[in-house]
């Protein structure tokens, strides 16, 4: 009985005039975990960008008298005058939830950026290099090898001291490492269906290059292109901890979830908590934005019944 | 079949000002004096739909570090037929003979390495790609395999539909087409919306079908169209391509490896041997009368549903020769059994020996000793065996 209204439910649905991106979402929802992900990131997202109302201290000033009784004490309040530092402090005095807040202005914009732009540039270049195949392909494959052939470290040190440290050195420099591998995968996947029978079918009816490209190859993609991108969107916050840690990034005093981590390194045994905050807000945008990914390529696949 | 050109004309009445008129008269196509054994009698007024001369399809082969082409695999090498309008032309021959290549370039799927294809009296192969774009509305090609020929991600209206959108039909023109070919092979127009991992195999190559019919095209290549079907469904599919080819006055490129389907759609049946056409005539004539050794040799091997009956098969000797490095001469002499010197000195003429039957259309082969394979009865023999004909 219960499969039977299960049946109508769906021929009811289905016989409905749907939108595309409306059965898109019902199907997306019916991931519980995505949907809490979507939650999360969208509350860490929304918390960030208004870190300006909320936050109580400025995240770059050391606090008034705090030192050693505040940090990594979490709830501590200034006898003094009364100021609450919910998280504590970390060991200079500054308040750390005010931190992370600021902090994941710059993770997760970078996180989120980087992860498009490579998404973008590496799909147009992988499309491409598959598609057309002979010529076209090997230039654009020696130019990946190349690119995967550069030492990231020296690398990023020469790239600087030209740019110049900051934000958008680190998306500069994290894009233009991140692309290759993108380009690799979706170039493998174009291969393997450029030959299929749709696509001969297609050209058959009159379709363009493009039309082929876009319409037929890309979306049978997806999914390779959005499990490298939810991957890369951890890669890249974490990266950018390390790019910041060497100082060509986010530097002092400056927060972003990676440098707050990276600081607290000498002082971790005393203060383990204070670890843990930006390690666990990490965490919990990769896991999420996983979810995310798998639900949103379940999403498109028309093969899966959900 | 009807070889009306007329008829073909009025019945598509969307068709634009621009599109490709056939030629009142395929003999009189400025080509004519190149196709010389191309098949006709010389100056006929037959209307051909297609006339493929000469046709060269050959694939590089590259290897070692530089990629450098070290050989060539010559799929289609030198093949001359001509499609009548309204007629089914059956295309047989073994895995790796060339048959489906043929397919693909006499379409512009490939590009030929060589050779002229053509359609409706224009030279595909001069054709740029706007002019291309407008002929493929004139041809359209259904696959053998149902699964890889729909885009798994598209609903199987739009796939249907795809052509129209390309050459700019209306919204209203498109939804009410794709609703009637629907329809017309046989599924409900509200299927339009389902995805095609939701039809099973023979509905799926319906759905081929009535993506091929959408624009109303004049002639089809039907690749293998019922290979990978069910034997209850090859039936049925080919009754629809029968049915349809009476409705829209189709004409098709039928190819295939079974020789019963081939002999039951088939007007005329040409054989291909390596890339080559071994012989061409009218499917009663070949099935009667073979006299190209290798079809004599395909024909021996068609099996008779009966396990009592015994009968002498000519049994080839090894495999086909590489299509790298072909043969000299007539490519068959390696497994022949009627193999001379001459055979792999001289490559056969594909010459008109004459039918048995005065009316039918001219019979071609590829063979020097053409004149002397006459087979005592090997189609008869085949047919008393079975009591009736050999149709499905």
């Amino acid at each position: 009985m219960a499969v039977a209204t299960t049946l109508d439910r769906e021929q009811i649905a289905s016989a409905k005039e749907e939108s595309q991106r409306s059965v898109i979402w019902r199907r997306f929802r019916k991931h519980k975990l995505a949907v809490v992900g979507l939650g999360i990131i969208g509350t860490l997202t929304l918390l960030s960008l208004t870190a300006q109302l909320w936050t109580p201290y400025d995240p770059t000033v050391p606090g008034f008298n705090s030192g050693v009784q505040a940090f990594a004490n979490p709830g501590y309040s200034n006898p003094s005058n009364g100021d609450i530092y919910i998280m504590g402090t970390d060991n200079i005095g500054r308040d750390v939830l005010s931190r992370l807040a600021y902090g994941g202005q710059i993770s997760l914009s970078v996180g989120l950026l980087c992860t498009l732009l490579v998404a973008i540039i590496g799909t147009i270049v992988g499309a491409i290099s598959g598609f057309f195949g002979g010529f076209v392909d090997t230039v654009l494959m020696r130019i990946v090898d190349l690119v995967l052939s550069l030492p990231f470290l020296p690398m990023l040190l020469a790239l600087s001291i030209v740019l110049g440290p900051g934000y958008w050195t680190i998306v500069i420099i994290l894009t233009a490492f991140g692309w290759p591998g993108t380009s690799r995968l979706v170039r493998g996947s174009v291969l393997s269906l450029r030959n299929l029978d749709f696509v001969e079918a297609t050209r058959a009816l009159g379709a363009s290059n493009t039309r082929i490209i876009t319409r037929h190859l890309l979306p049978n993609s997806l999914a390779p292109i959005i499990v490298d991108a939810t991957l890369n969107v951890g890669g890249f916050i974490v990266a950018e901890s390390s790019v910041s840690f060497l100082g060509f990034g986010i530097s002092e005093p400056a927060s972003s979830w990676g440098n707050i981590l990276a600081g607290l390194e000498d002082v971790a045994r005393q203060a383990p908590l204070q670890l843990i905050w930006p390690g666990l807000l990490i965490f919990l945008t990769v896991l999420s934005i996983n979810f995310i990914g798998d639900a949103l390529r379940d999403a498109l696949d028309p093969r899966l019944k959900l | 079949m009807a070889t009306n050109a007329n008829n073909v004309n009025e019945l598509d009445n969307r068709e634009p000002a621009d599109a490709i008129k056939p030629s009142e008269n395929g003999a009189n196509t400025p080509v004519q004096h190149i196709t010389g054994v191309g098949g006709g009698v010389t100056g006929d007024s037959t209307d051909y739909i297609m006339r493929v001369q000469n046709l060269k399809k050959y694939f590089p082969v590259r290897g070692g570090v530089l990629q450098r082409v070290v050989g060539q695999v010559k799929a289609v090498d030198g093949v001359n037929f001509d499609v009548r309008r309204g007629e089914t032309l059956g295309l047989v021959g073994e895995s790796g003979c060339g048959k489906t290549t043929v397919g693909r370039t006499v379409l512009r799927l490939l590009n030929p390495t060589g050779g002229n294809v053509l359609f409706e009296g224009r030279d595909l192969t001069t054709l740029n790609a706007g002019e291309m774009k407008k002929t493929r509305r004139n041809m359209q090609i259904i696959f053998q395999d149902p699964y890889s020929s729909l885009d798994p991600r598209v609903p199987i209206g739009q796939s249907v539909g795809e052509g129209l959108l390309i050459h700019g039909f209306s919204r209203e023109e498109r939804e009410q087409t794709v609703r009637d070919m629907l329809k017309r092979v046989g599924l409900h127009p509200e299927h339009a919306r389902r995805y095609p991992h939701e039809f099973s195999g023979g509905q799926r190559q319906r759905i081929g079908i009535a993506r091929a019919l959408t624009m109303h095209p004049s002639f089809i290549v039907a690749d293998e169209p019922v290979s990978a079907l069910d034997v209850s469904i090859q039936s049925q599919v080919l009754n629809i391509l029968k049915d349809l080819q009476q409705e829209f006055k189709l004409t098709y490129l039928f190819i295939a490896h079974n020789l019963s389907v081939v002999e039951h759609i088939s007007d005329r049946v040409g054989v291909m041997y390596l890339g080559k056409m071994a012989e061409l005539a009218d499917r009663d004539e070949l099935f009667n009368n073979p006299r190209h050794p290798y079809t004599q040799a395909l024909l021996s091997a068609i099996p008779i549903p009966d396990p009592r009956i015994r009968r002498d098969r000519i049994i080839l000797k090894g495999d086909v020769p590489s299509p790298l490095n072909p043969p000299s001469g007539c490519r068959f002499h390696t497994r022949c059994w009627l193999a001379q010197q001459i055979c792999s000195d001289q490559e056969p003429e594909w010459r008109d020996i004459g039918s048995e039957n005065a009316t039918a259309h001219p019979h071609l082969v590829a063979c020097h000793f053409a004149e002397q394979t006459k087979v005592k009865g090997l189609a008869n023999e085949i047919k008393e065996q079975l009591g009736t004909d050999t149709k499905v």
